[in-house]
């Protein structure tokens, strides 16, 4: 195996805590979003889809102590830790409205993801706040697929929008003389002399 | 205690002095994750419920039965009671109980409410009480014992501390926030304008210390080209634990290729 | 014997025009006590970087000149056994505590359990060295619950405690009160006693001056004064640098422009007191 960069290990448990205590966060402040995905794409545009992979994986299997039900959606986690190395790597952190646009995509590609699981595992519960929705629209009649594709995408959206925005705020806040160090500083900075 | 006494202690592997923490923590997480999974295999209902109460019993058999209800209890409503009635209501069925506008309970959608509530929360007791029964330094040393690097238990340690430090600094932003006038509870709008604030300098402080956070363990020999040795060490498994996780084991397997040839045939 | 050589060393952080170390030339010996002084933001921690391995392993950056650590160039080295030969400890208290202990007595064993020392031996350094740095008191606290100050002594044990060969120590006691601070240059002259190399920054200049056999003084980022302590802080054109001198050489230099003058230059406090005395007396 490569050698890890040294940075690098030490900013998983940084990326792990980040996406708890912001979820905590969200749920402290009561918004209707999760927030709690921060950290992975904050280390997997940084340093990588592998360090990603962890944060995310770590991060799942943390949640799942309290709610063991999170360790379905573990898969959605990964995706977000990869999407993140790819949105940096075609700088698509680099303005507000390709920003926002990034968190479309993660939100339909997650979406997708999570369906399956949530409508033929759970029959559309999850136990948050997309529960209230699902279970309104299948008592007015919608059968669970479309009832949770829609609740899902509608949280997804709203979630990841946001989660992209204070990303591309903390990434333009790190210094570059930290950023430089991680193993993806190419992605971020330009004017980078190779010697030595 | 006094000093001496207190580092003495560390001469003496860990024991709990309780049949079920003192068990080797990945041997325990072999026996639970066995429990856990075997719900999947068995297609009675009966036997998740079953599952249900063995946990309730281990978990008392290990001192630990009011820090496990103290997680469970949300786990119960959510999952037992609030996902058991989504089912229920919802699922298709052809021996109509009930029904009102949406809703048709039959007995196939109780079915397979129960059918689904007792995987669930079998295989999220096991989570729980593994949880309830495991230090994460144990856990994290059985890893090492096993040949998995100092770099994840550190990682996995790290993790919880600084989630703890990170919640306090949360707090302590939410509280100087709501000093300065800014509100942090109220409509929707404004609720939202407090997260930025407070995530945003707590996530940059806690990047930019890594640098030093990687030069002082450095200073530590952390990636040091030696073999580390431990201050604080478990017992060895005995015998009669490891042939009873081996039991465990092949009690398993068979109760899956069982399964498969069921299906098979 | 040389430990470590810089000749007409350069050092250039990434992304940044201006050098942090400009034309450095001195030689470190084995088993000497050296002194930094100098401004702030003169080039004191980056020249503990270099020192350390760091630079150019750690920072990268445009590393210029000759650069011999133990008779091998930095650039070659193991930085990683590297870490086990110099001791490093650095002025915030908050970044150097592990984070992954529960009580200051492991917290000071993880150096030890990384250099694979066995577990009684582990025990014996932990207790000697909280009683040298007099935190007895504090090895069954949790180490993430406690004071800067009480941070910085665990921090400073936990490297000692390593029993290295050479130590590099930037500023250790920022956060101490003046008895801490007496408490910690006392272990840090026994580690001279015992053979040892020991490069330290610090402001406490009086203290300094008492101990150290030299002294390097850094203004923007070279070397402007290096030598045996009793010829650099007599030096008293060094002021206008920005570096601190000790009290008794500001006080000579008031006495020498009331034409009074004394043997030599007074660079500690009881030596500006002997010569006071024999003054008088005569």
């Amino acid at each position: 195996m490569k050698k890890w960069n040294k940075l690098t290990i030490f900013l998983l448990p940084i990326g792990i805590a980040v996406n708890v205590v912001g979820g905590q966060l969200a749920i402290m402040l009561k918004l209707p979003v999760y927030l709690d995905s921060i950290g992975t794409f904050i280390v997997g545009s940084t340093c990588g889809i592998l360090p990603g992979l962890i944060v995310a994986v770590l991060t799942q299997l943390l949640n799942s102590i309290t709610l063991p039900t999170n360790l379905l959606y573990i898969e959605i986690g990964m995706l977000f830790a990869v999407l993140a190395h790819f949105f940096a790597k075609y700088e698509r952190f680099k303005s507000i409205p390709r920003t926002v646009v990034n968190g479309i995509i993660a939100a339909c590609m997650s979406t997708a993801l999570a369906v399956p699981t949530t409508a033929f595992l759970l029959g559309g519960f999850v136990g948050t706040g997309a529960s209230v929705i699902v279970t309104a629209l299948m008592a007015s009649g919608w059968s669970v697929l479309p009832a949770t594709f829609v609740s899902e995408l509608v949280t997804e959206t709203m979630d990841k929008v946001i989660v992209m925005i204070i990303v591309f705020f903390i990434l333009r806040a790190i210094p570059d003389r930290l950023l430089v160090k991680l193993p993806n500083a190419r992605f971020f900075i330009k004017d980078m002399d190779e010697e030595d | 205690m006094d000093n001496l006494e207190f580092a003495n202690h560390f001469l003496e592997p860990r024991r709990y002095g309780n049949i079920i923490r003192d068990l080797n923590p990945l041997n325990r997480l072999n026996i639970f994750l066995v429990l856990g999974l075997s719900v999947f295999f068995v297609s009675k209902y009966q036997y998740g419920f079953f599952m249900v109460v063995l946990l309730f019993l281990i978990a008392a058999l290990a001192g630990r039965l009011k820090n496990y209800l103290s997680v469970y209890w949300k786990i119960m409503l959510l999952f037992g009671l609030f996902l058991f009635c989504v089912k229920a209501a919802f699922s298709p069925g052809v021996h109509m109980i009930f029904q009102l506008w949406g809703i048709h309970v039959s007995i196939e959608s109780i079915q397979s409410g129960l059918s689904l509530i007792s995987k669930v929360l079998s295989f999220s007791g096991v989570v729980v009480l593994f949880v309830q029964t495991t230090e994460w330094e144990d856990f994290t040393y059985a890893l090492e014992q096993i040949g998995v690097p100092h770099t994840v238990s550190f990682v996995i340690l790290s993790s919880f501390q600084t989630i703890s430090d990170l919640g306090q600094s949360a707090n302590v932003i939410m509280d100087s926030q709501k000093a300065r006038g800014i509100e942090t509870d109220g409509n929707l709008w404004k609720r939202a304008k407090a997260y930025i604030p407070v995530m945003g300098p707590l996530v940059i402080n806690a990047v930019s210390g890594v640098e030093e956070k990687s030069i002082a363990m450095d200073a530590r020999a952390f990636s040091a080209p030696v073999q580390n040795s431990f201050l604080i060490e478990l017992p060895k498994v005995t015998v009669k634990e490891k042939a009873f996780v081996i039991l465990i084991d092949v009690l398993f397997v068979a109760l899956v290729v069982g399964r498969i040839a069921l299906w098979l045939l | 014997m040389a430990f470590i050589e810089l000749k007409d060393v350069t050092y250039t952080y990434p992304l940044m025009k201006e050098p942090a170390l400009k034309n450095i030339s001195y030689t470190f010996e084995k088993g000497k006590f050296y002194g930094i002084i100098g401004e702030n933001a003169g080039g004191k921690t980056t020249l503990c970087n270099l020192l350390r391995g760091l630079i150019p392993h750690f920072y990268k950056g445009k590393l210029r000149g000759e650069t011999i650590v133990n008779g091998e160039d930095i650039k070659k080295v193991n930085i990683d056994l590297l870490s086990t030969q110099i001791g490093y400890v650095f002025q915030n208290p908050f970044t150097q505590i592990s984070g992954v202990k529960k009580s200051v007595f492991e917290e000071i064993a993880i150096g030890l359990e990384n250099l694979g020392v066995p577990k009684q031996e582990i025990i014996d350094k932990v207790l000697n060295i909280a009683k040298l740095v007099n935190i007895e008191h504090l090895l069954q606290n949790d180490p993430n619950a406690l004071s800067g100050g009480q941070r910085q002594r665990v921090a400073f044990a936990s490297v000692i405690a390593m029993d290295m060969d050479a130590f590099v120590i930037d500023e250790p006691t920022s956060q101490l009160d003046p008895e801490g601070t007496a408490g910690i240059f006392e272990i840090i002259h026994m580690l001279k006693e015992q053979g040892k190399t020991v490069i330290l920054v610090e402001h406490k200049i009086d203290l300094l001056a008492q101990y150290a056999d030299e002294m390097l003084v850094m203004h923007k980022g070279e070397i402007i004064a290096g030598g045996p302590t009793k010829e650099v802080l007599s030096d008293i054109s060094l002021m206008e640098k920005g570096a601190m001198l000790p009290h008794t050489v500001l006080l000579n230099h008031e006495l020498n422009q009331k034409n009074i003058y004394l043997d030599h230059v007074p660079v500690t406090k009881d030596d500006c007191i002997r010569q006071l005395r024999t003054r008088m007396s005569s």
